[in-house]
């Protein structure tokens, strides 16, 4: 089945200069596999692709079945200051990104409240 | 030594809520009442309030908040780490040192100074210094130019009696970090240590966003007109325990702390900071009780040989504007009006004889322009215009400004401007460098003197490093 990326994780994004990023957040451990499989690198770039994506990097933290994903170069200027978009900072990234489809084995959805 | 120590954090950035102070003081039995105000910015904004004022420079709001609280926060016992000093940390000494005159309350205060290296701009560009992001060189005019100083002279502060320290830039977790150096003695070498405390100042320096602001799922997280303020009771051994005050809104799980621990992070094998180099991919994250979470698990390494500084310059003039639309295709008369508005001023500009516009952007609210839609693109009937520019000269965005009235009396259902007419504001720039510590002298002052503070010297950054690596760097990415 294809859910929204929000049924399995929780997330947060933010800026660092002109880079971006989103940390997911398994919403239980045995959903890491899935969202390593699914938010590649390739369809952030995508998902992000009108912002100018440059590079997109991913990092695990898997105690805390999380990810973190950076967007290089994608926030239009030097940081928060200089940029003229209504969201110079990447604080609506993680609520974009949450709205993504993923497929998923309705079996690890059990237990999530979902 | 004590068993735990409570920190709790009323404040996130400049302009936070001043209630913020009270609830924590009031409800929260700290040993520590810390706060963070210094975005990347801000210091440019408070070079202008010093060029108004040589008193000025400082966040005035630690006064004003923290004023009618001295009493109490004397009775407790509880000590103020603020970085609230920012340009001119000995002002904000005096007032704070004024104010408890004034309340007759006898409490000392330290403060920190040294982060300014404005004075090393010469030698470093003469030494082709370089944006560490960019590789630009630096501006040959700069507004201001900080260090981000560790926690190590805030722990000193403390050592030497100081009931409240205020400190210029430092790194935003080192108001939590300094108290923990000082009350659990952990020494410049035990990067474990000041890697688990500079991870609860991560979780702490952005104040409800540690506990359920920004949450994901928000329908989940009540009270969002009374949020609680972060408090973390730590330990020597570097866990930690995040709540917050009882009866306030917010949300204390794995996941609304785990998502500050995400936020505005890089690679978590390297967070570098002044005191340390974190490595927080094995973080652990345990429900410890309703609204309670125990966090440990963070690792570090020797910190490198530099601070990062960032130098803020003038870069010129910015206008931004909205109008709303509603009715039929309302999205696509406001993306026109939009256009049209900047189209029309730079036609103005050139025939007084401006050059064009640097930057020029039109985002429209309700087209999918802020987060796309899959195709087909939804017809709004109800949309928000934005049109904004840049240009080096102020005059120039004035004349554009008069130029927007007319697009009132060509689009159709448009509502005219929300907020009136804009006007120019100036634009900052950010440059950020690395500047080698054994150039910075981080300096205490107490008790009517100077004294210099030792700090860990570091060690080189492995040169070639890159920033970032794959998430299976060293180990399986999954369990």
């Amino acid at each position: 089945m294809t859910v929204p990326l929000r049924t399995i994780a929780w997330g947060r994004s933010g800026d660092k200069g002109n880079d971006a990023n989103i940390g997911l957040i398994a919403r239980r451990p045995e959903l890491l596999p899935t969202l390593l499989q699914q938010v590649t690198a390739a369809r952030v770039t995508e998902i992000f692709r009108r912002w100018g994506a440059g590079p997109v990097l991913r990092f695990a933290l898997p105690e805390m079945h999380a990810i973190n994903i950076v967007l290089r170069d994608v926030l239009g200027g030097r940081g928060g200051t200089s940029s003229l978009r209504y969201d110079p900072q990447g604080k609506t990234f993680a609520a974009i990104l949450l709205d993504m489809p993923v497929a998923i084995d309705p079996a690890l959805l059990r237990g999530t409240g979902r | 030594m004590p068993d735990a120590v409570r920190i709790g954090c009323w404040a996130g950035a400049w302009g936070d809520s001043t209630a913020a102070a009270r609830q924590l003081v009031e409800h929260g039995e700290l040993d520590y009442l810390v706060a963070d105000h210094l975005a990347e910015i801000t210091m440019a904004l408070l070079a202008r309030a010093r060029a108004k004022d040589p008193d000025g420079g400082y966040v005035p709001d630690v006064v004003s908040a923290l004023g009618p609280l001295l009493g109490r926060l004397h009775e407790h016992g509880t000590k103020v780490v603020t970085n609230a000093g920012g340009l001119n940390p000995r002002a904000c000494a005096d007032a704070l040192a004024q104010a408890a005159a004034d309340a007759g309350v006898p409490l000392s205060v330290a403060y920190v100074t040294g982060d300014d290296v404005s004075g090393l701009l010469d030698e470093l560009r003469a030494q082709d210094a370089r944006d560490m992001f960019t590789g630009e060189p630096l501006p040959s005019s700069v507004m201001t130019a900080n260090a981000y100083l560790g926690a190590r002279p805030i722990a000193a502060a403390l050592a030497a009696g100081a009931d409240i320290v205020v400190t210029g830039r430092c790194a935003d977790s080192a108001v939590v970090l300094g108290p923990l150096m000082h009350e659990f003695g952990w020494r410049d070498e035990d990067h474990d240590l000041l890697s688990a405390g500079s991870l609860v100042g991560h979780i702490l320096e952005c104040g409800p966003q540690g506990v359920g602001g920004l949450h994901s799922d928000w329908e989940s997280v009540p009270g969002w007109e009374d949020m609680g303020y972060p408090i973390a009771s730590c330990r020597a051994d570097g866990s930690a325990v995040i709540t917050k005050p009882a009866g306030t809104g917010g949300l204390v799980t794995p996941a609304t702390v785990g998502e500050q621990i995400l936020y505005e992070i890089g690679d978590p094998s390297a967070y570098v900071l002044p005191d340390v180099v974190c490595d927080w991919r094995d973080v652990r994250l345990t429900a410890a009780g309703p609204d309670a979470v125990t966090v440990s698990g963070a690792r570090g390494h020797a910190p490198t040989d530099t601070y990062k500084a960032t130098v803020t310059s003038a870069d010129g003039w910015r206008i931004l504007g909205t109008a709303l639309f509603a009715g039929g295709d309302a999205a696509g008369r406001a993306r026109r009006a939009g256009e049209a508005i900047l189209d029309r001023g730079e036609r103005e500009l050139r025939a007084q004889g401006f050059g064009p516009l640097t930057e020029r952007s039109v985002e429209v609210v309700g087209a999918g322009d802020l987060a796309p839609p899959a195709p087909p693109v939804p017809v709004g009937r109800e949309a928000v215009v934005k049109f904004a520019a840049r240009h080096p000269e102020r005059a120039a965005l004035g004349i554009l400004a008069r130029e927007m009235a007319p697009l009132g009396l060509v689009a159709q259902g448009m509502t005219g401007f929300t907020g009136g007419r804009p006007s120019p504001a100036p634009v900052i720039r950010l440059h950020h460098l690395l500047v080698e510590k054994r150039r910075v002298a981080p300096t205490l002052h107490a008790d009517g003197r100077k004294h210099p503070v030792v700090t860990a010297t570091g060690r080189p950054a492995r040169s070639g490093a890159p920033r970032c690596r794959s998430p299976h760097r060293g180990r399986p990415a999954a369990r």
